[in-house]
C-alpha cells in the first residue's frame, strides 16, 4: 500500500514533469504537446463524463480544456501551480457552464427517466440513468456547490486540493460540500425508487 | 424527520459513489487524433531573441552597428579626424599650445612635408 507521503511525492514529481512538458511545448516542441495530450485527455474526459453524464458533451469539454491549455502555455510559470490543478478547475468550470445552460433549457423534472424497467435491466443502463439524474441535480445547484461536491465525491480529491483548485479555504470547501449534498438530497429524494435505491 | 434526512443523505452518498465508480470508456482514435491535431496546430512559435543578429557576414556587422545611417556618420567622423590630423587648422594649434604651453611637431613617417601642406 502506498503511504500518503509517498503518494504526494509521486504526484508532485508527475506534476513537475507535466509542467516541464508544458514549458517545452511553449518553446515550440510539438512532441511535448502530444505527450501531454495522451496523459491529460483521459483524465479530463473522465471528470467531464461524471459531471455531465453525457459522453458527447464531455468530449467537447475535453477538447476545449486542452485548447485553453495550449493557448495558456506561453504564459505558464513552472512551479507556481500544477497543470492538473489548473485543468481540474477549467474542466469543472466548463462543465458547470454547460449544466447551467442545460438546466435553463430542460428543467430537472422533465429529464427522461429510464424507459426499460423489465427484470434484468442492465447495470449499464441503470448506471447511465443515475449519471444523468445526478448531472441534472448538479445543474440545479449553485455553481460552487456543484463543483465542490463533484471534486470531492466524484473525483475523490482531498479538501486541501479542492481548496487550491477553487481558490478558497478548506473550511469553505467543507461548507460548500455539505450544503451541496443536502441540496442534492432534497432534489433527488422523490427519485429514489426510479434510481434503484428503494431497498437500500 | 431526522430519519428521512439521514435516508436521503445515504441515497446521495450511494449515488455519488456509484457515479464515481461508473467506468468511462477510453478515448477513441478519432477524438485522440483531433486533440493531437489541436496541439500541433497551436504549438507556439517563439519569437527570435531581441537584439540577436538577424543576418550574418558583413551585413550582420552593419546591422549590429546601426545600419547605413550610423555607418554614414562613422565615415564622416573618420574623414574629419583624418583631415584634422594631416592639416590641423590654426585653431587646433592654438588650442593645443594654450593647453600644453607650446607645440612640438614630430614627423613619424620620415616623409617630411612631402604633401606640401605646411606651406
Amino acid at each position: 500500500m502506498t503511504m500518503p507521503a509517498q503518494h504526494d511525492a509521486a504526484e508532485t514529481a508527475q506534476g513537475d514533469e507535466e509542467g516541464a512538458l508544458l514549458v517545452a511545448y511553449a518553446n515550440g516542441d510539438p512532441d511535448a504537446g502530444r505527450d501531454l495530450t495522451l496523459r491529460l485527455a483521459p483524465r479530463i474526459l473522465a471528470q467531464a463524463v461524471r459531471m455531465l453524464g453525457d459522453r458527447a458533451e464531455a468530449e467537447d469539454v475535453t477538447q476545449e480544456a486542452l485548447i485553453r491549455l495550449w493557448k495558456l502555455a506561453p504564459d505558464w510559470r513552472q512551479g507556481e501551480a500544477r497543470v492538473t490543478t489548473w485543468l481540474y478547475r477549467v474542466t469543472a468550470n466548463l462543465c458547470t457552464d454547460r449544466l447551467r445552460r442545460r438546466a435553463r433549457a430542460v428543467p430537472i423534472d422533465t429529464v427522461a427517466e429510464p424507459e426499460d424497467d423489465r427484470p434484468g435491466v442492465s447495470d449499464t443502463m441503470m448506471g447511465s440513468a443515475r449519471m444523468t439524474a445526478l448531472a441534472a441535480a448538479l445543474a440545479e445547484l449553485p455553481e460552487r456547490q456543484a463543483q465542490a461536491v463533484a471534486l470531492r465525491h466524484l473525483e475523490g480529491l482531498g479538501n486541501p486540493e479542492i481548496a487550491e483548485i477553487m481558490d478558497i479555504t478548506v473550511e469553505a470547501v467543507e461548507s460548500l460540500t455539505a450544503r451541496g449534498k443536502r441540496a442534492l438530497a432534497a432534489l433527488l429524494a422523490h427519485r429514489k425508487a426510479e434510481l434503484g435505491y428503494e431497498d437500500d | 424527520m431526522k430519519m428521512t434526512d439521514e435516508t436521503d443523505q445515504s441515497l446521495i452518498d450511494a449515488l455519488l459513489e456509484d457515479v464515481a465508480q461508473h467506468p468511462v470508456a477510453p478515448i477513441d482514435a478519432v477524438l485522440m487524433a483531433r486533440l493531437v491535431e489541436d496541439a500541433d496546430r497551436l504549438v507556439p512559435r517563439p519569437e527570435p531573441v531581441a537584439g540577436a543578429i538577424a543576418a550574418t557576414g558583413w551585413r550582420g556587422v552593419l546591422d549590429l552597428m546601426g545600419g547605413w545611417p550610423a555607418m554614414g556618420g562613422l565615415v564622416a567622423a573618420g574623414v574629419v579626424g583624418l583631415w584634422i590630423g594631416l592639416a590641423p587648422p590654426d585653431l587646433v594649434d592654438d588650442a593645443v599650445a594654450g593647453l600644453l604651453g607650446g607645440t612640438v611637431a614630430v614627423d613619424l613617417t620620415g616623409l617630411g612635408d612631402s604633401l606640401g601642406m605646411e606651406g
